[in-house]
């Protein structure tokens, strides 16, 4: 985030107060007015001596401005040569047409350092290239601007068949007072082995100028790129002996994947310039103000040299013409040149539609400082992909092969991101075809993990809120985050190209957390040491004042802010295993085999399929999930998760943890504590039963009970032990042969690894009432946390697998020790069974005291003892 | 129509909310939005995004300060629209507000380690318009949270164009200064 964004987004939180005063709602100009306080003014009366001091004073005002203008106009008048409309200024000194001895054309070679001149444009031709299928031609053109001519245009004639315009200038260049020069490239294909006539045409005011001279072109009978490429000028000899040896030529800068189809139906590269040009309009545009800079007999020397397009796919600041080559060929200080633009600025922002010619201050900033990553940064189009200070345009992509992607350095990710982007150049669908299908099989060797892949997810948070949401998006805690990072250190660059290319973190190094920025910058022990000093001294001096202001809320934040000695340690040793339990976020998941740091933000954009790649298992979520619903639904601070992104996000961690669809929320009943009491007594003999009823009627109290046969029914039904469902058979035992029906593979939750829990298909709230219904609330809340079979997820109850429901041979003998108003204890003795004669023996094996309490809700129990535990 | 009864519109579900809103706040919300993103078209478009945003959110929320909840919702859209045109490459600032203007009065992104020392300037921005005089807090306002050029302010203060260019270039030095009072890095 950039310090405007701050700025910006901090002014935007602001007290409503303040939002609520200052607004400019219609009529609340007279408001304004009573905010400064009227003043009243009085009238006075006027001598006549201070009536004639007034005069004089005004009348030598006047006489100054009057002076004033008038030796503007004289200076106007004498320097009108200098700064009026001028005739195009053409590059260099004019080279006089060529003309043929005899009849025979002369070879096209014979046109490089020629400049064709036309009524109201120079055009100097400078590349001529055969690549075995087409003729590449590379011109720059020189002219002068009118409204009456918004798109000049450029042909090569060849035996009458032409190509399609081949150069436009934007409306923002229609200025009548600036010469504008201007790069273009054309493209035509011609067959190989043949000899063709070649001239060249200009429309400047829709009546085309053709060059009187025309010339011979044969097409060498060859599939290889081959430049031809002569020159008797010497400036440009030098230029072009640079390239003589192919050798030596920047592979990166020519065409290596020769099997392309041609990308667009004709050949215009200003007008897909999003698929040929590295740079922003303005930034390869020099204005006339600009070329005044050097001397006039220089000025035009860059572009002469960059006529020769020593690059086919340009990728460097220094390929092409644009403005950084032009001020560093010519060795112009920034300083001037960003004075020149800014003088530019203030003419181009009185013509309507010239915006994107006005540079901002952002890029003259850059310009300034001379960082070439950064001016790179500042002017790259949208379509570019940036690696350090070099800059691949799609034109790069598309003539190059993977192989050289990847030596570029060019990251898959990078290109998965740009894909739909590129999708949308226009290419024709033979070329898109070869394109997208070249640029998939980069983009799926990238990181799956390290982006966005489930897309169907919607804006997390509501637009309304401002707030970092820190718990969501980050892996750690807020102390590991920043520090580290200068700006001007070695490796910088590339570490923030880098972290561009991550959308969603998942490791140590992928952000910009402190490990991330010592790996990545190599910061030393005693760097780390004193870096993390420095902040601990400015936070322990903010807890000295916090704690003086007697704050807690600002103690507790400073005293989370401060690193500990064992947090140091842990970051000088670069041991992630030690890094990563001290700085994660308690919203995050440690990955323990791999070591990955799972935030919500990775859950909330990745899909189940990544879950599993990236280790991450339905237990770890489940542990997180009620913090999850504490952070992002119950903040409380009004920076809740938007309702239907928290419903889009736990749909589906629900899909992962349950292994299915979830029962919907309609099928969900309510639990009923009659329903399970009413067989709980199933396996009692009638004599046990009778003896039962017995007591029970014998209490005189009906309420209570009932309330014991609840109570019985639910401590039997709830204190089983789960049963380990482990594996796939265990589960077919446990639900029979159709478990793996979609009805019921849906009721399976997985908790702890190696624990399964059916969906009941009751509400959860309703066990917690039916339990609370029968005991006390203390004892209720003690029951349900100790049961080992019953889980909650989200509002539903699940039921583990649970041991045989066979009671334990016993033989019960009641007697009620208290039985009063407010309490009735009734004391359980089990004797242990003969089993030979099946009869009761008379060894006691428990003895409970089973207590029940009057309530102001009515009697319940206190506590109830299980005495035939399965056995 | 009073504020109270706008919001009952919106718990009513009554399409007179919008219109009573637009009525209202309409005129302050584009030219809000204008000044954001300096383009018409986009300004009318984000100002209905926002109605539509509101129609959402009331109910269940209820605000106190609805004009400014609006103007806040407002503020946040056309902010994203505008981040997400990659505008430090084609726009520099904040519509009427300058790159220039802002770079040297607020923490350097490296000094905001995380929420907490966000929090803390953001107290400290507060502190520093409570003690400003009333005219001086809406003049702040109205340049910073709702984009009007210094000409606009101007006009509607009754000033001259040069007094609160001044008047803001001073308020942007004493911030400066409560700042780095505050321990803020800049």
């Amino acid at each position: 985030m950039r310090r405007e964004d701050i700025f910006m987004d901090i002014i935007g939180e602001l007290d409503d107060r303040y939002i609520e005063l200052a607004m400019p709602l219609p009529g609340n100009r007279a408001k304004a007015a009573d905010v400064r306080g009227l003043t009243v003014v009085q009238p006075a009366r006027v001598s006549k001596k201070e009536l004639r001091r007034y005069y004089i004073t005004h009348a030598i005002g006047i006489a100054a401005v009057a002076a004033l203008i008038t030796g503007a106009a004289v200076w106007l008048w004498r320097n009108w040569d200098r700064i009026a409309v001028r005739e195009p200024d053409r590059p260099g000194v004019s080279t006089a047409i060529y003309r043929p001895e005899d009849d025979k054309l002369p070879d096209i070679s014979e046109a490089y350092g020629r400049t064709i001149e036309f009524g109201s444009a120079s055009v100097g031709l400078s590349k001529l290239s055969y690549d075995g299928t087409s003729l590449n031609a590379a011109f720059n053109l020189l002219y002068s601007g009118s409204d009456d001519v918004p798109y000049p245009a450029l042909w090569i004639n060849v035996e009458g068949e032409e190509c399609e315009p081949s150069c436009s200038a934007q409306p923002a260049a229609e200025a009548d007072s600036y010469n504008y020069l201007v790069y273009s490239f054309v493209r035509v294909k011609l067959e190989p082995g043949r000899t063709y006539t070649v001239n060249v045409e200009y429309n400047a005011d829709g009546v085309r100028e053709s060059d009187t001279q025309k010339y011979s072109f044969t097409c060498p009978d060859i599939t290889a790129s081959t430049t031809v490429s002569t020159t008797n000028d010497p400036y440009l000899t030098s230029a072009v002996e640079a390239l003589a040896d192919p050798s030596e030529a920047d592979p990166f800068g020519q065409i290596t994947d020769t099997s392309m189809p041609e990308p667009y139906p004709y050949n215009d590269p200003e007008h897909y310039s999003a698929f040929y040009s590295q740079w922003t309009n303005r930034f390869t545009t020099v204005s006339n103000r600009l070329t005044e800079l050097p001397d006039k007999e220089k000025a035009d020397e860059p572009m002469e040299y960059y006529t020769l397009c020593r690059a086919e796919t340009p990728y460097t600041l220094d390929d092409n013409f644009n403005l950084y080559s032009w001020m560093t060929r010519l060795d112009l200080s920034a300083d001037d040149v960003c004075g020149a633009i800014e003088e530019n600025n203030e003419y181009y922002r009185t013509l309507d539609n010239a915006g994107d010619m006005i540079f901002n201050p952002y890029e003259t900033d850059k310009l300034r400082a001379g960082d070439r990553y950064w001016i790179a940064e500042a002017f790259a189009t949208e379509y570019t992909v940036i690696v350090g200070e070099n800059v691949f345009c799609p034109q790069w992509l598309y003539y190059h092969t993977i192989e050289d992607y990847k030596a570029a350095g060019i990251r898959p990710e990078t290109i998965l991101q740009n894909m739909t982007m590129y999708e949308g150049l226009g290419l024709t669908d033979e070329a898109w075809e070869a394109f997208g299908a070249k640029l998939r099989s980069y983009a799926d060797t990238a990181d799956r993990l390290s982006q966005i892949t489930d897309t169907s997810m919607p804006r997390p948070f509501p637009i309304e809120q401002d707030y970092d949401h820190m718990s969501f998006e980050s892996q750690w805690k807020t102390k590991f985050i920043g520090i580290f990072g200068d700006r001007d250190r070695e490796g910088y660059n590339e570490q923030q190209q880098y972290l561009m290319t991550v959308r969603t973190p998942y490791t140590l190094y992928d952000n910009n957390c402190i490990a991330g920025d010592i790996k990545a910058l190599g910061y030393t022990a005693a760097e780390i040491e004193e870096k993390i000093g420095t902040h601990n001294e400015k936070w322990q001096e903010r807890l000295r004042s916090a704690e003086e202001n007697k704050n807690e809320g600002a103690i507790m934040n400073c005293r989370e802010m401060i690193f500990s000695e064992e947090e140091i340690n842990a970051l000088v040793s670069g041991d992630e295993a030690a890094i990563i339990p001290l700085f994660i976020s308690d919203c995050s998941i440690w990955v323990r085999e791999n070591d990955y740091v799972i935030s919500p933000k990775w859950l909330y954009y990745h899909t189940a399929e990544d879950y599993r790649a990236a280790g991450v298992t339905p237990e770890m979520i489940v542990e997180k999930l009620p913090l999850y619903e504490d952070a992002f639904i119950g903040g409380g601070l009004g920076n809740d998760m938007a309702e239907e992104s928290w419903a889009a996000f736990t749909a589906k961690l629900d899909q992962y943890i349950i292994g299915g669809e979830k029962l919907p929320e309609d099928m969900l009943g309510e639990w009923s504590v009659t329903d399970v009491a009413s067989n709980a007594f199933s396996q009692f003999t009638e004599a046990e039963l009778e003896h039962l009823d017995k007591m029970l009627d014998d209490l005189g109290n009906e309420e209570a009970a009932a309330l014991y046969r609840q109570a019985y029914a639910l401590r039997t039904l709830t204190e089983r032990d789960y049963e380990d469902l482990s594996n796939d058979s265990l589960l077919k035992n446990y639900y029979g042969d159709d478990y793996q029906d979609d009805s019921r593979r849906a009721a399976i939750l997985f908790i702890d690894g190696k624990r399964y829990a059916g969906c009941s298909g009751f509400l959860w709230d309703s066990f917690v009432s039916g339990y609370k219904s029968v005991f006390t609330e203390d004892y209720a809340d003690e029951l349900i946390a100790d049961l080992p079979c019953v889980h909650r997820y989200g509002r539903e109850l699940y039921y583990s697998g649970v041991t045989s429901t066979m009671r334990a041979m016993i033989y019960p003998e009641y007697t009620v020790p208290k039985n009063t108003d407010d309490e009735i204890i009734i004391r359980e003795t089990c004797y242990n069974i003969d089993y030979e004669t099946r009869k009761p023996t008379d060894e006691v094996r428990y003895v409970n005291d089973m207590r029940f309490v009057k309530t102001s809700g009515g009697w319940r129990c206190a506590y109830f003892g299980v005495t035939d535990k399965p056995q | 129509m009073n504020d109270e009864k706008i919001i009952e519109l919106y718990f009513a579900r009554s399409e007179d909310a919008i219109a009573e809103t637009d009525k209202k706040y309409g005129e302050c919300c584009r030219k809000t939005a204008y000044g954001i993103l300096g383009n018409r078209e986009d300004s009318e478009e984000c100002t209905n995004d926002t109605y539509l945003k509101v129609w959402d959110v009331i109910p269940p929320q209820k605000p106190a300060r609805l004009g400014a909840f609006v103007l806040r919702i407002l503020r946040n859209i056309a902010i994203d629209l505008l981040r997400h045109r990659s505008f430090s490459k084609y726009g520099g600032g904040y519509g009427t507000v300058g790159y220039d203007e802002i770079a040297d009065c607020l923490p350097s992104p490296e000094s905001i380690e995380g929420a907490a020392d966000r929090m803390a300037v953001r107290r400290a921005v507060e502190k520093f318009l409570s003690a400003l005089p009333r005219e001086k807090q809406i003049m702040f306002m109205r340049r910073y949270f709702y984009c009007r050029t210094c000409a606009e302010i101007a006009h509607d203060l009754n000033m001259t164009e040069g007094k609160v260019k001044m008047s803001l270039q001073r308020m942007r030095g004493k911030l400066r200064e409560q700042l780095e009072k505050e321990g803020i890095g800049i």
